[in-house]
């Protein structure tokens, strides 16, 4: 029997390679594990908050600017049609915090943040007393504006201009109430051409300038 | 006692046989079982890769801006996954990997402008990797290079 003492010690030896082995197979686990990231997931919700932001979106007045206004409108059938989220994939919408639009039911997911411009428009009033000159300036750009003209008796509003260029004009008198639009991109003088006196309330102007606040825009693509 | 010599001959036999049955029961478990599922685990990471780097150019070669453009852009992907060659389609808005092994197909959906064409076209892994896209805003065509 006294080869027999072979034995154990093989079976000490073939113990110890298995340990080798398992151990080796775990850190072989652990490095695939660590290496893993959700890449389509990442590249979806990147590609999705770009479309979102870029210039050509419903929601956006320009690039990276967002129209407050259009914002509600935002549907979960939105997000998969017009802004081309995979079938399959859930992905969830957030200004500053608040949902926005939740497509499907995302749970974990990659999430993407970006700075955005929130623009809302405002409604204000003005109405120029013509004290010195037939002319008033607007204080704040606006795309477009409503006219209200109602001059006295005795006074006839001929034409309208805008800086250099003329909005309305009619020589027998322009009255009521109209719709004008203007550039955004310079501040508009507006002067009436009149046979007569205008004064206070007799010109009424309303217009809308944006009102501008920075927001994060939040999406989370849950592929 | 002639027979005493045998003795150390069984016992080697046996520790010999031993060693084999071992070495071969470790190997088929290892490439049986544990080392398959890795080179899957690691060609589908692979493949979602290669598909979101091919995305990302698709994406960010058609811009966001007025005008005509004509523009091409390229990147390298690794011409093979799992020593295999495997194939980038482009159809219907959707970008898709097409590999011989089925658990290593993968698509995405390109988030591009609206009025975008997408050219249906086939890229087989090897070269680089390159579109073209040509046109105007209202109607930008994105083409893959063969």
């Amino acid at each position: 029997m006294r080869a027999q003492t072979e034995l154990p010690a093989i079976g000490i030896a073939f113990l110890l390679l298995t340990v080798v082995v398992v151990l080796v197979v775990g850190a072989a686990n652990t490095a695939l594990t660590a290496a893993e990231r959700p890449a389509i997931e990442q590249q979806e919700a990147a590609g999705l908050s770009d479309q979102l932001v870029s210039q050509q979106a419903s929601i956006t007045s320009r690039a990276n600017v967002l129209d407050a206004a259009e914002l509600p409108a935002l549907t979960a059938s939105d997000l998969r049609q017009e802004y081309d989220l995979s079938p399959g994939h859930d992905a969830r919408v957030r200004l500053d915090g608040d949902p926005i639009a939740v497509a499907g039911d995302p749970t974990g997911g990659t999430t993407v943040d970006r700075l955005v411009v929130l623009e809302r428009r405002v409604e204000r009033t003005l109405q120029p007393a013509f004290t010195n000159n037939r002319s008033v300036t607007l204080p704040r750009r606006t795309p477009n504006a409503t006219l209200e003209i109602d001059p006295p008796a005795g006074t006839v509003v001929r034409s309208v201009r805008a800086d250099d260029r003329i909005l309305l004009r009619n020589q027998s008198g322009l009255r009521g109430e109209f719709d004008i639009s203007l550039s955004r991109y310079e501040t508009v003088r507006l002067s009436f051409e009149t046979a007569g006196v205008l004064s206070t309330g007799d010109v009424r102007i309303v217009y809308y300038p944006a009102k501008t606040r920075k927001a994060t825009l939040t999406v989370t693509v849950d592929a | 006692m002639d027979e005493r010599a045998v003795s150390p001959v069984v016992a080697k036999t046996l520790a010999a046989g031993l060693a084999v049955l071992y070495v071969a029961g470790m190997t088929s478990m290892l490439l049986g079982g544990v080392v398959p599922s890795y080179e899957t685990g690691a060609g589908g990471e692979l493949s979602e890769r290669v598909l979101a780097t091919a995305a990302e150019t698709v994406e960010t070669a058609v811009p966001d801006a007025e005008g005509t453009v004509r523009a091409t852009r390229s990147v390298e992907l690794p011409p093979t996954i799992q020593d295999t060659s495997y194939r980038l389609e482009l159809v219907n808005g959707s970008l898709r990997l097409d590999h011989p092994d089925d658990r290593l197909d993968e698509s995405i959906t390109l988030s591009l402008p609206a009025g975008t064409t997408l050219e249906p076209g086939t890229w087989t892994s090897g070269g680089e990797f390159q579109i073209r896209v040509s046109g105007p805003a209202s109607n930008r065509t994105v083409t893959l290079d063969q």
